[in-house]
């Protein structure tokens, strides 16, 4: 479903990711580890289309993607759900969801906007409050909803557990990991907990400063935690 | 009854701030830019106006007119003037903007002369309801009237409609509103086609109370204007509405029991001078 091949990514003149070669397939959730600064945001905000690839190539089903706007790639299939959340605060939980779903004919935005608030029944209770009052938990899933919107069939989560209480990120983890399941939806998410997203991932691949530095399956990563720990030892705290 | 009609004196004179600031604070939302500019609309809305009706045309489809001509103007200059300093630091859109009004200030000058022109005819100056022995003028009339139907109408776009909250979240952030399939650039046009369309409603309005239109009558209105926006918060709507009409009233009262020691037009600088030193932020929070 998406591949990365040999990709560097640019954040103005310096190269952040280097080589990357990455794969996401449907039905799969691949996990995105490394230290503070190591390109994983980069590399989410690269295949988003924010962020410009310098070298390699991007596709998603089969076709490259590198030329596209990050509009265009929404409409595509891509769901981005970004670092810091980034809800629009001033607006209620069902406008965020209103301008998450844009793209799709008035009727098909407000049939999404009771199936993705169905996902998460505290959404529903809080639709017309506004976004930035609600708690951090609140607004990842408010976030997470609004990238629903469009069906996404792959889904880019950056940093979703931060800040958040273990309760909200189990939650968040069980309707991701639900809708991998059921409905084929491919995942790539970054994250911090790294003791967490290892029982729900299915293939990890850790970066530092820009390199690849390890990639196998959740299954051997958790075998040897040892070797993840070192790895992410690099980051502070 | 005299503390009455000041005081809706006073709530006409806020209208028409109102008018002039909600574009500025709609423009300042979403581009940071201090668009000083905004004065030449008002005053080529007044330009526009005038020579219609002298030419025959009936009021109301003068006004149209120049409403129309403004939200054209409004619109292309963005595109020509602003958009290509957007990604340069914040004070070059800001001397762009005072270096336009200069220029279009002085077209107006050079097109139609330094005197100002005056409406050949001026029924709705000289004619007006008796509400209950309080007199008001059709212009004042149809100054509040507008302010309250942009205001009414601006509000409901902007909660009830999809364009509308597109509108907020490109306020609120641009790159994630965009990456949605909101157009920015859609959205910057049609904020400055609104904004100039009331800024010259304003300006064919105020011409019609002074019977005089000439080439720097925008800039004691800017510069209010200006003042308003900061005191109701830079970016914040409902601050700039009240704070549109609390200096209406201020003003409208200030006339009578300051008249002495201040100008009319100092008042607003002088409440703003005064709010600043107490709340620098203003008395409401901008963005
Ligand atoms: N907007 C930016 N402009 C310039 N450099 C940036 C920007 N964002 C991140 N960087 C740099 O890119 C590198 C990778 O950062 P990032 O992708 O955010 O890493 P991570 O998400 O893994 O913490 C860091 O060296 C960081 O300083
Ligand atoms: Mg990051």
């Amino acid at each position: 479903m998406l591949e990365l091949a040999r990709v560097s990514v640019a954040r103005g003149e310096l190269r952040v990711v280097r080589d990357l070669e990455l794969t996401v397939s449907a039905g799969e959730m691949v996990a995105l580890l490394g230290p503070n600064g190591a390109g994983k945001t980069s590399t989410i905000m690269a295949i988003a289309g924010h962020v410009p690839v310098v070298e390699g190539t991007i596709r998603f089903e089969g076709r490259s993607i590198d030329t596209l706007s990050p509009p265009e790639r929404t409409r595509l299939g891509l769901g981005l759900v970004p670092e810091g959340r980034r809800i629009f605060p001033d607006l209620t939980v069902r406008e965020n969801l209103v301008v998450g779903g844009y793209l799709l004919s008035r009727g098909e935005a407000q049939k999404r906007e009771r199936e993705v608030t169905a996902l998460f029944p505290r959404l529903e209770e809080r639709r017309q409050q506004r976004a930035g009052t609600l708690s951090g938990g609140e607004q990842q899933m408010l976030s997470i909803a609004r990238a629903l919107m469009v069906r996404p069939r792959l889904l880019l989560v950056d940093e979703l557990s931060l800040g958040l209480m273990p309760a909200v990120v189990d939650l968040c983890f069980e309707v991701l990991v639900r809708l991998c399941r059921e409905q084929g939806l491919a995942c790539l998410v970054v994250e911090q907990n790294t003791q967490k997203i290892l029982t729900v991932a299915d293939r990890v691949t850790v970066l530092s400063a820009g390199r690849t530095v390890w990639q196998g399956t959740a299954e051997e990563a958790r075998a040897d935690e040892a070797l993840i720990d070192r790895m992410l030892g690099l980051e502070a705290g | 009854m005299f503390y009455v009609e000041l005081l809706i004196a006073g709530l006409v004179q806020g209208a028409m701030y109102a008018m002039m600031a909600l574009g500025l604070t709609l423009i300042y939302g979403l581009l940071r830019i201090l668009h000083i500019a905004h004065a030449a609309f008002f005053t080529l809305g007044g330009y526009v106006g005038v020579l219609a009706a002298n030419s025959g045309l009936p009021l109301g489809a003068a006004a149209a007119l120049g409403v129309l001509v403004a939200a054209t103007a409004g619109p292309l200059v963005y595109g020509t003037v602003y958009r290509p300093l957007l990604d340069k630091p914040p004070y070059v859109a800001l001397i762009a903007s005072i270096g336009l009004l200069i220029a279009m200030e002085d077209g107006f000058r050079l097109l139609f002369g330094p005197y100002g022109l005056s409406f050949a005819e001026n029924p709705w100056f000289v004619t007006g309801p008796d509400l209950g022995g309080i007199f008001l003028n059709w212009v004042q009339i149809a100054l509040g009237l507008s302010a309250v139907l942009a205001i009414a109408g601006l509000g409901l776009f902007a909660v009830g409609s999809r364009a509308g909250v597109a509108w907020r979240a490109t306020v609120d952030d641009p790159e994630m509103a965009m990456s949605f399939g909101v157009s920015p650039e859609r959205v910057r046009l049609l904020a400055f086609a609104l904004a100039s369309a009331l800024a010259g409603l304003a300006g064919f309005l105020v011409g019609l109370l002074n019977n005089l239109i000439e080439p720097g009558m925008g800039n004691i209105t800017s510069y209010k204007g200006l003042a308003i926006v900061v005191l109701g918060g830079l970016g914040n709507v409902p601050g700039t509405l009240w704070a549109s009409l609390l200096l209406g009233v201020a003003e409208s009262f200030g006339t009578i029991y300051l008249d002495k020691i201040l100008d009319r037009d100092a008042i607003a600088f002088f409440i703003l001078v005064a709010v600043l030193m107490w709340r620098p932020q203003g008395l409401a929070r901008g963005r």
